[in-house]
Protein backbone atom coordinates (compact mmCIF):
# COMPACT_ATOMS: atom_id res chain seq x y z
CA UNK A 1 0.00 0.00 0.00
CA UNK A 2 1.45 3.31 -1.03
CA UNK A 3 1.77 6.67 1.39
CA UNK A 4 -1.44 8.21 1.20
CA UNK A 5 -1.21 11.86 0.68
CA UNK A 6 -2.52 14.66 3.09
CA UNK A 7 -5.21 15.46 1.92
CA UNK A 8 -6.56 11.84 1.92
CA UNK A 9 -4.64 10.86 4.76
CA UNK A 10 -6.71 13.50 6.75
CA UNK A 11 -9.91 12.54 5.15
CA UNK A 12 -9.33 9.20 6.90
CA UNK A 13 -8.85 10.23 10.47
CA UNK A 14 -11.85 12.24 9.54
CA UNK A 15 -14.18 9.68 8.75
CA UNK A 16 -12.52 7.52 11.61
CA UNK A 17 -13.73 9.86 13.92
CA UNK A 18 -17.31 10.08 12.32
CA UNK A 19 -17.19 5.91 12.82
CA UNK A 20 -16.23 6.76 16.09
CA UNK A 21 -19.30 9.17 16.96
CA UNK A 22 -21.53 7.02 15.14
CA UNK A 23 -20.26 3.73 17.43
CA UNK A 24 -20.77 6.17 20.67
CA UNK A 25 -24.50 7.14 19.57
CA UNK A 26 -25.20 3.57 19.47
CA UNK A 27 -24.36 2.76 22.63
CA UNK A 28 -25.80 5.22 24.59
CA UNK A 29 -29.28 4.53 26.02
CA UNK A 30 -32.17 5.92 23.77
CA UNK A 31 -32.79 9.54 23.66
CA UNK A 32 -35.58 9.22 26.06
CA UNK A 33 -33.74 7.10 28.83
CA UNK A 34 -30.59 9.28 28.77
CA UNK A 35 -33.52 12.84 28.90
CA UNK A 36 -35.00 10.65 31.89
CA UNK A 37 -31.70 9.88 33.71
CA UNK A 38 -30.94 13.38 33.79
CA UNK A 39 -33.81 14.54 34.74
CA UNK A 40 -34.27 12.69 38.01
CA UNK A 41 -31.29 14.52 39.65
CA UNK A 42 -32.73 17.88 38.23
CA UNK A 43 -36.01 17.01 39.87
CA UNK A 44 -34.06 16.35 42.95
CA UNK A 45 -32.26 19.59 42.81
CA UNK A 46 -35.66 21.56 42.39
CA UNK A 47 -37.29 20.17 45.19
CA UNK A 48 -34.05 20.44 47.10
CA UNK A 49 -33.98 24.48 46.13
CA UNK A 50 -38.43 24.44 46.77
CA UNK A 51 -37.80 23.20 49.95
CA UNK A 52 -34.94 25.52 51.34
CA UNK A 53 -36.63 28.34 49.57
CA UNK A 54 -39.37 27.71 51.29
CA UNK A 55 -41.96 29.13 48.84
CA UNK A 56 -40.69 27.96 45.40
CA UNK A 57 -43.34 26.85 42.99
CA UNK A 58 -42.23 24.30 40.88
CA UNK A 59 -43.88 25.39 37.70
CA UNK A 60 -44.48 22.31 35.10
CA UNK A 61 -43.79 22.07 32.38
CA UNK A 62 -40.77 24.81 32.88
CA UNK A 63 -38.80 21.85 34.09
CA UNK A 64 -35.10 22.25 33.63
CA UNK A 65 -33.60 22.38 29.84
CA UNK A 66 -30.95 20.12 29.05
CA UNK A 67 -28.28 21.57 26.76
CA UNK A 68 -28.28 19.71 23.56
CA UNK A 69 -24.94 18.29 22.75
CA UNK A 70 -24.60 19.88 19.75
CA UNK A 71 -27.00 23.16 18.57
CA UNK A 72 -25.77 22.81 15.02
CA UNK A 73 -27.96 25.42 13.29
CA UNK A 74 -25.11 27.33 11.58
CA UNK A 75 -26.12 30.94 10.48
CA UNK A 76 -28.60 31.09 13.21
CA UNK A 77 -28.29 32.80 16.21
CA UNK A 78 -27.91 30.80 18.87
CA UNK A 79 -30.85 30.75 22.05
CA UNK A 80 -30.86 32.57 25.26
CA UNK A 81 -33.02 29.29 26.23
CA UNK A 82 -30.44 26.39 26.12
CA UNK A 83 -33.63 24.41 25.92
CA UNK A 84 -33.72 25.32 22.36
CA UNK A 85 -32.55 23.30 19.96
CA UNK A 86 -30.97 25.51 17.14
CA UNK A 87 -30.06 22.96 14.93
CA UNK A 88 -33.56 21.76 15.02
CA UNK A 89 -34.64 25.23 12.86
CA UNK A 90 -37.23 24.43 9.70
CA UNK A 91 -38.15 27.15 7.27
CA UNK A 92 -41.92 28.33 7.28
CA UNK A 93 -43.29 28.31 3.76
CA UNK A 94 -44.34 32.12 4.39
CA UNK A 95 -41.12 32.68 5.60
CA UNK A 96 -40.47 34.33 9.02
CA UNK A 97 -38.68 33.30 11.87
CA UNK A 98 -37.88 29.42 11.71
CA UNK A 99 -39.68 26.62 13.57
CA UNK A 100 -37.38 25.09 16.65
CA UNK A 101 -37.74 22.63 19.57
CA UNK A 102 -37.42 23.73 22.81
CA UNK A 103 -36.60 20.42 25.02
CA UNK A 104 -36.60 19.88 28.51
CA UNK A 105 -37.43 17.56 31.56
CA UNK A 106 -40.45 18.70 33.49
CA UNK A 107 -40.41 18.51 37.35
CA UNK A 108 -41.63 14.52 37.20
CA UNK A 109 -38.75 13.91 35.02
CA UNK A 110 -40.19 13.36 31.91
CA UNK A 111 -38.75 14.93 28.59
CA UNK A 112 -41.27 17.23 27.30
CA UNK A 113 -41.29 18.68 23.79
CA UNK A 114 -42.75 22.58 22.59
CA UNK A 115 -42.33 24.01 19.49
CA UNK A 116 -42.06 27.70 18.70
CA UNK A 117 -40.44 30.14 16.60
CA UNK A 118 -36.93 31.41 16.86
CA UNK A 119 -35.82 35.42 16.39
CA UNK A 120 -33.50 37.35 17.98
CA UNK A 121 -32.70 34.58 19.99
CA UNK A 122 -35.98 34.34 21.82
CA UNK A 123 -38.72 31.45 21.46
CA UNK A 124 -41.84 32.38 20.72
CA UNK A 125 -44.98 32.32 18.58
CA UNK A 126 -46.14 34.67 16.00
CA UNK A 127 -49.54 35.64 16.82
CA UNK A 128 -51.71 38.52 14.51
CA UNK A 129 -48.17 39.32 13.34
CA UNK A 130 -46.53 40.25 16.14
CA UNK A 131 -43.64 38.10 17.80
CA UNK A 132 -44.16 36.96 21.32
CA UNK A 133 -41.98 35.23 23.98
CA UNK A 134 -42.79 31.90 24.74
CA UNK A 135 -43.66 31.78 28.25
CA UNK A 136 -42.35 28.87 29.94
CA UNK A 137 -45.72 28.01 31.08
CA UNK A 138 -46.88 27.10 27.75
CA UNK A 139 -47.93 23.73 27.75
CA UNK A 140 -45.50 20.98 26.40
CA UNK A 141 -45.98 17.39 25.08
CA UNK A 142 -44.41 14.93 27.70
CA UNK A 143 -43.60 11.46 27.36
CA UNK A 144 -45.25 8.91 30.07
CA UNK A 145 -43.01 7.13 32.92
CA UNK A 146 -43.07 3.83 30.65
CA UNK A 147 -42.78 5.35 27.24
CA UNK A 148 -39.95 4.44 24.75
CA UNK A 149 -38.73 5.56 21.87
CA UNK A 150 -39.39 8.55 19.93
CA UNK A 151 -41.52 11.56 21.69
CA UNK A 152 -43.47 12.77 18.35
CA UNK A 153 -46.37 15.17 18.70
CA UNK A 154 -48.40 16.77 15.59
CA UNK A 155 -49.65 20.72 16.52
CA UNK A 156 -52.21 22.31 13.89
CA UNK A 157 -50.76 26.06 15.10
CA UNK A 158 -52.81 28.02 12.38
CA UNK A 159 -55.62 26.64 9.86
CA UNK A 160 -52.32 26.78 7.26
CA UNK A 161 -49.62 25.03 9.46
CA UNK A 162 -49.41 21.53 10.94
CA UNK A 163 -46.09 20.92 12.72
CA UNK A 164 -45.05 17.43 13.22
CA UNK A 165 -41.98 17.68 15.65
CA UNK A 166 -40.50 15.97 18.75
CA UNK A 167 -37.07 13.75 19.88
CA UNK A 168 -36.01 11.19 17.69
CA UNK A 169 -34.52 8.22 19.74
CA UNK A 170 -31.74 8.49 16.36
CA UNK A 171 -29.67 10.60 14.03
CA UNK A 172 -31.48 8.60 11.32
CA UNK A 173 -33.35 10.44 9.26
CA UNK A 174 -37.28 10.72 10.19
CA UNK A 175 -39.89 10.64 7.44
CA UNK A 176 -43.12 12.48 7.78
CA UNK A 177 -45.98 11.87 5.68
CA UNK A 178 -48.66 13.27 5.03
CA UNK A 179 -51.45 12.26 1.98
CA UNK A 180 -48.70 12.53 -0.63
CA UNK A 181 -47.33 14.98 0.87
CA UNK A 182 -43.28 13.80 2.53
CA UNK A 183 -40.53 15.18 4.45
CA UNK A 184 -37.53 13.70 5.48
CA UNK A 185 -35.77 15.39 8.47
CA UNK A 186 -32.14 14.70 9.64
CA UNK A 187 -32.59 15.25 13.56
CA UNK A 188 -30.33 17.17 15.51
CA UNK A 189 -29.32 17.75 18.94
CA UNK A 190 -31.32 15.38 21.48
CA UNK A 191 -32.63 13.93 18.22
CA UNK A 192 -35.39 17.19 17.81
CA UNK A 193 -36.42 17.70 14.69
CA UNK A 194 -39.44 19.41 13.26
CA UNK A 195 -41.12 19.18 9.95
CA UNK A 196 -43.62 22.45 8.53
CA UNK A 197 -46.48 21.16 6.65
CA UNK A 198 -48.44 24.26 5.02
CA UNK A 199 -52.05 24.07 3.99
CA UNK A 200 -53.19 20.18 5.03
CA UNK A 201 -56.61 19.56 5.73
CA UNK A 202 -57.87 19.01 9.56
CA UNK A 203 -58.57 15.18 9.05
CA UNK A 204 -55.01 14.59 7.07
CA UNK A 205 -53.72 11.78 8.62
CA UNK A 206 -49.66 11.55 9.22
CA UNK A 207 -47.46 8.85 9.46
CA UNK A 208 -43.84 9.65 11.27
CA UNK A 209 -41.03 6.76 10.62
CA UNK A 210 -37.89 6.71 13.08
CA UNK A 211 -35.42 4.56 14.00
CA UNK A 212 -35.19 3.05 17.43
CA UNK A 213 -32.00 0.65 17.99
CA UNK A 214 -31.64 0.20 14.51
CA UNK A 215 -35.59 -0.72 13.36
CA UNK A 216 -38.10 1.23 11.52
CA UNK A 217 -40.66 3.01 14.31
CA UNK A 218 -44.03 3.56 12.92
CA UNK A 219 -46.42 6.24 14.09
CA UNK A 220 -49.68 7.34 12.92
CA UNK A 221 -51.67 10.32 13.70
CA UNK A 222 -55.02 11.14 12.10
CA UNK B 1 -3.09 -0.43 -25.00
CA UNK B 2 -2.33 1.29 -21.83
CA UNK B 3 0.39 0.37 -19.26
CA UNK B 4 -0.82 -1.58 -16.66
CA UNK B 5 -0.13 -0.07 -13.32
CA UNK B 6 -0.92 -3.09 -10.96
CA UNK B 7 -2.88 -3.62 -7.99
CA UNK B 8 -0.93 -4.29 -4.95
CA UNK B 9 -2.99 -7.02 -3.25
CA UNK B 10 -3.88 -5.66 0.29
CA UNK B 11 -6.81 -8.38 1.30
CA UNK B 12 -7.40 -12.28 0.18
CA UNK B 13 -10.93 -13.16 -1.02
CA UNK B 14 -11.81 -14.82 1.90
CA UNK B 15 -10.50 -12.46 5.03
CA UNK B 16 -13.04 -11.38 7.43
CA UNK B 17 -15.00 -8.34 5.97
CA UNK B 18 -13.26 -4.91 7.83
CA UNK B 19 -16.79 -3.67 7.69
CA UNK B 20 -18.07 -5.89 9.56
CA UNK B 21 -15.74 -5.50 12.16
CA UNK B 22 -16.09 -1.87 12.01
CA UNK B 23 -19.80 -1.85 13.17
CA UNK B 24 -18.06 -1.57 16.58
CA UNK B 25 -14.45 -0.81 16.18
CA UNK B 26 -13.69 2.47 14.51
CA UNK B 27 -10.13 1.71 13.97
CA UNK B 28 -11.79 -1.63 11.01
CA UNK B 29 -13.16 1.34 9.38
CA UNK B 30 -9.84 3.37 9.22
CA UNK B 31 -7.97 -0.36 7.88
CA UNK B 32 -11.17 -0.53 5.10
CA UNK B 33 -10.61 3.24 4.24
CA UNK B 34 -6.71 2.44 3.88
CA UNK B 35 -7.09 -0.74 2.32
CA UNK B 36 -9.55 0.36 -0.58
CA UNK B 37 -8.92 3.68 -1.12
CA UNK B 38 -6.66 3.67 -3.43
CA UNK B 39 -8.43 1.75 -5.76
CA UNK B 40 -11.17 3.58 -5.30
CA UNK B 41 -9.24 6.38 -6.33
CA UNK B 42 -8.08 5.12 -9.35
CA UNK B 43 -12.01 3.54 -10.22
CA UNK B 44 -12.92 7.37 -10.54
CA UNK B 45 -10.39 8.91 -11.63
CA UNK B 46 -9.68 7.31 -14.85
CA UNK B 47 -13.32 7.68 -15.43
CA UNK B 48 -13.67 11.00 -14.72
CA UNK B 49 -9.92 11.75 -16.20
CA UNK B 50 -9.79 14.51 -13.54
CA UNK B 51 -7.76 14.03 -10.28
CA UNK B 52 -9.79 16.99 -8.00
CA UNK B 53 -13.50 15.07 -9.29
CA UNK B 54 -12.12 11.63 -8.42
CA UNK B 55 -11.60 13.41 -4.88
CA UNK B 56 -14.80 14.29 -4.28
CA UNK B 57 -16.32 11.27 -5.69
CA UNK B 58 -14.17 9.73 -3.06
CA UNK B 59 -15.16 11.31 -0.12
CA UNK B 60 -19.17 10.79 -1.04
CA UNK B 61 -18.81 6.89 -1.82
CA UNK B 62 -16.56 6.47 2.02
CA UNK B 63 -18.79 8.57 3.67
CA UNK B 64 -21.86 6.55 2.48
CA UNK B 65 -20.12 3.24 3.00
CA UNK B 66 -19.35 4.71 6.66
CA UNK B 67 -23.60 4.97 7.07
CA UNK B 68 -24.59 2.47 5.29
CA UNK B 69 -22.72 -0.48 6.60
CA UNK B 70 -24.09 -2.20 8.59
CA UNK B 71 -26.68 -2.99 5.74
CA UNK B 72 -23.12 -4.87 4.32
CA UNK B 73 -24.62 -8.64 4.20
CA UNK B 74 -21.74 -10.24 3.11
CA UNK B 75 -18.80 -12.41 4.84
CA UNK B 76 -15.95 -12.16 3.13
CA UNK B 77 -13.40 -9.54 1.52
CA UNK B 78 -13.87 -10.13 -1.83
CA UNK B 79 -18.02 -9.14 -1.20
CA UNK B 80 -17.00 -6.16 0.76
CA UNK B 81 -15.16 -4.85 -2.24
CA UNK B 82 -18.07 -5.36 -4.36
CA UNK B 83 -20.35 -3.83 -2.02
CA UNK B 84 -18.17 -1.00 -2.16
CA UNK B 85 -17.58 -0.72 -5.65
CA UNK B 86 -21.61 -0.95 -6.21
CA UNK B 87 -21.64 2.34 -4.55
CA UNK B 88 -18.89 3.72 -6.28
CA UNK B 89 -20.43 2.82 -9.37
CA UNK B 90 -23.63 4.38 -8.32
CA UNK B 91 -22.21 7.36 -7.43
CA UNK B 92 -20.27 7.68 -11.19
CA UNK B 93 -23.66 7.07 -12.63
CA UNK B 94 -25.26 10.14 -10.63
CA UNK B 95 -21.76 12.24 -11.64
CA UNK B 96 -22.75 11.47 -15.13
CA UNK B 97 -26.17 12.27 -14.66
CA UNK B 98 -26.18 15.28 -13.19
CA UNK B 99 -22.80 16.84 -13.79
CA UNK B 100 -21.93 17.32 -10.14
CA UNK B 101 -20.65 15.43 -7.46
CA UNK B 102 -22.96 14.45 -4.63
CA UNK B 103 -22.40 15.45 -0.94
CA UNK B 104 -25.36 14.38 0.67
CA UNK B 105 -23.88 11.47 2.89
CA UNK B 106 -20.57 14.11 3.68
CA UNK B 107 -23.36 16.48 5.04
CA UNK B 108 -24.61 14.10 7.09
CA UNK B 109 -21.67 13.05 8.74
CA UNK B 110 -20.27 16.71 8.84
CA UNK B 111 -17.42 15.89 7.26
CA UNK B 112 -15.91 17.53 4.41
CA UNK B 113 -14.52 15.36 1.21
CA UNK B 114 -10.59 14.94 0.77
CA UNK B 115 -8.70 18.14 0.31
CA UNK B 116 -7.40 18.56 -2.74
CA UNK B 117 -3.77 19.67 -2.16
CA UNK B 118 -1.62 19.62 -5.29
CA UNK B 119 0.52 16.48 -3.33
CA UNK B 120 -2.68 14.79 -3.46
CA UNK B 121 -3.65 15.87 -6.99
CA UNK B 122 -0.48 14.65 -7.88
CA UNK B 123 -0.97 11.80 -6.76
CA UNK B 124 -4.14 10.81 -7.86
CA UNK B 125 -2.76 11.30 -11.63
CA UNK B 126 0.55 8.99 -11.12
CA UNK B 127 -1.42 6.31 -9.69
CA UNK B 128 -4.44 6.60 -11.97
CA UNK B 129 -1.31 7.17 -14.47
CA UNK B 130 -3.89 10.22 -15.78
CA UNK B 131 -1.16 11.70 -18.41
CA UNK B 132 -0.68 8.41 -20.60
CA UNK B 133 -4.51 7.74 -20.00
CA UNK B 134 -5.68 11.42 -21.78
CA UNK B 135 -2.99 11.08 -24.61
CA UNK B 136 -4.81 7.92 -25.50
CA UNK B 137 -8.59 9.12 -24.86
CA UNK B 138 -7.48 12.03 -27.11
CA UNK B 139 -6.28 9.46 -30.29
CA UNK B 140 -9.65 7.57 -29.61
CA UNK B 141 -11.98 10.69 -29.55
CA UNK B 142 -10.97 10.31 -33.59
CA UNK B 143 -13.23 6.95 -33.58
CA UNK B 144 -16.28 8.29 -32.03
CA UNK B 145 -18.83 9.51 -33.60
CA UNK B 146 -18.50 13.50 -34.27
CA UNK B 147 -21.53 14.85 -32.03
CA UNK B 148 -20.36 12.31 -29.27
CA UNK B 149 -16.60 13.58 -30.06
CA UNK B 150 -17.25 16.83 -29.65
CA UNK B 151 -19.58 16.70 -26.75
CA UNK B 152 -16.77 14.48 -24.85
CA UNK B 153 -14.02 16.88 -25.90
CA UNK B 154 -15.41 20.23 -24.83
CA UNK B 155 -16.90 18.64 -21.62
CA UNK B 156 -14.59 16.51 -20.00
CA UNK B 157 -11.13 17.77 -21.65
CA UNK B 158 -12.15 21.53 -22.21
CA UNK B 159 -14.31 21.73 -18.54
CA UNK B 160 -17.33 23.23 -20.12
CA UNK B 161 -20.74 23.56 -18.48
CA UNK B 162 -23.75 21.33 -19.74
CA UNK B 163 -25.70 24.14 -20.06
CA UNK B 164 -23.22 26.39 -21.92
CA UNK B 165 -22.88 23.52 -24.48
CA UNK B 166 -26.18 23.15 -24.85
CA UNK B 167 -27.00 26.95 -25.45
CA UNK B 168 -24.45 26.55 -28.43
CA UNK B 169 -25.21 23.14 -30.06
CA UNK B 170 -29.25 24.37 -29.89
CA UNK B 171 -30.13 20.75 -28.07
CA UNK B 172 -31.09 20.57 -24.05
CA UNK B 173 -28.97 20.02 -21.60
CA UNK B 174 -30.27 15.94 -21.55
CA UNK B 175 -28.87 15.38 -24.68
CA UNK B 176 -25.09 16.78 -23.91
CA UNK B 177 -25.23 14.23 -21.10
CA UNK B 178 -26.32 12.04 -22.95
CA UNK B 179 -23.76 12.11 -25.67
CA UNK B 180 -21.06 12.71 -23.48
CA UNK B 181 -21.95 9.37 -21.44
CA UNK B 182 -22.13 7.37 -24.63
CA UNK B 183 -19.07 8.81 -26.04
CA UNK B 184 -17.20 7.70 -22.38
CA UNK B 185 -18.60 4.32 -22.21
CA UNK B 186 -17.54 3.85 -25.85
CA UNK B 187 -13.83 5.44 -24.97
CA UNK B 188 -13.92 2.76 -22.06
CA UNK B 189 -14.91 -0.20 -24.68
CA UNK B 190 -12.53 0.92 -27.62
CA UNK B 191 -9.92 1.10 -24.84
CA UNK B 192 -9.96 -2.08 -23.77
CA UNK B 193 -8.36 -0.81 -20.48
CA UNK B 194 -7.60 -4.08 -18.04
CA UNK B 195 -7.97 -1.67 -14.85
CA UNK B 196 -11.34 -0.21 -15.50
CA UNK B 197 -12.30 -3.90 -16.73
CA UNK B 198 -11.09 -5.21 -13.32
CA UNK B 199 -13.06 -2.81 -11.08
CA UNK B 200 -16.49 -2.63 -13.11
Amino acid sequence: MSNLPPGLKDFGARLTKAAEGEIRERQRPPTRRRLRSLGLPVTAALLAAAVSAGAVKLVDPAGEPIKPESSGGEGLQSASDPAVVVGSAAEDPGGGPPWVVRAYTNASGLECVQVGRLRDGVFGQVQGGQFRAMPNSAPGTCATATARGPLIAVRRVTSRRTLVFGLAASREPVIVRAGDRRQRVVPTGLGAFVAVFANLSPNQKIEVRSTVAGRTDIQRFS
Amino acid sequence: MLRVVGWPTRRSANDEPLLIKSFEDPAAFHHFYRAYVERVVVFFARRALDAETALDLVGETFALALERRRQFRGSTAHEEQGWLFAIARNELAHYWKRGAVERAALQRLGCDPPESTSEDLEWVERVADLPLLRTTVCAALDDLPGDQAYAVAARIVDERAYGELASELDVSEQVVRARVSRGLRALGQSLSDPQLKDLT
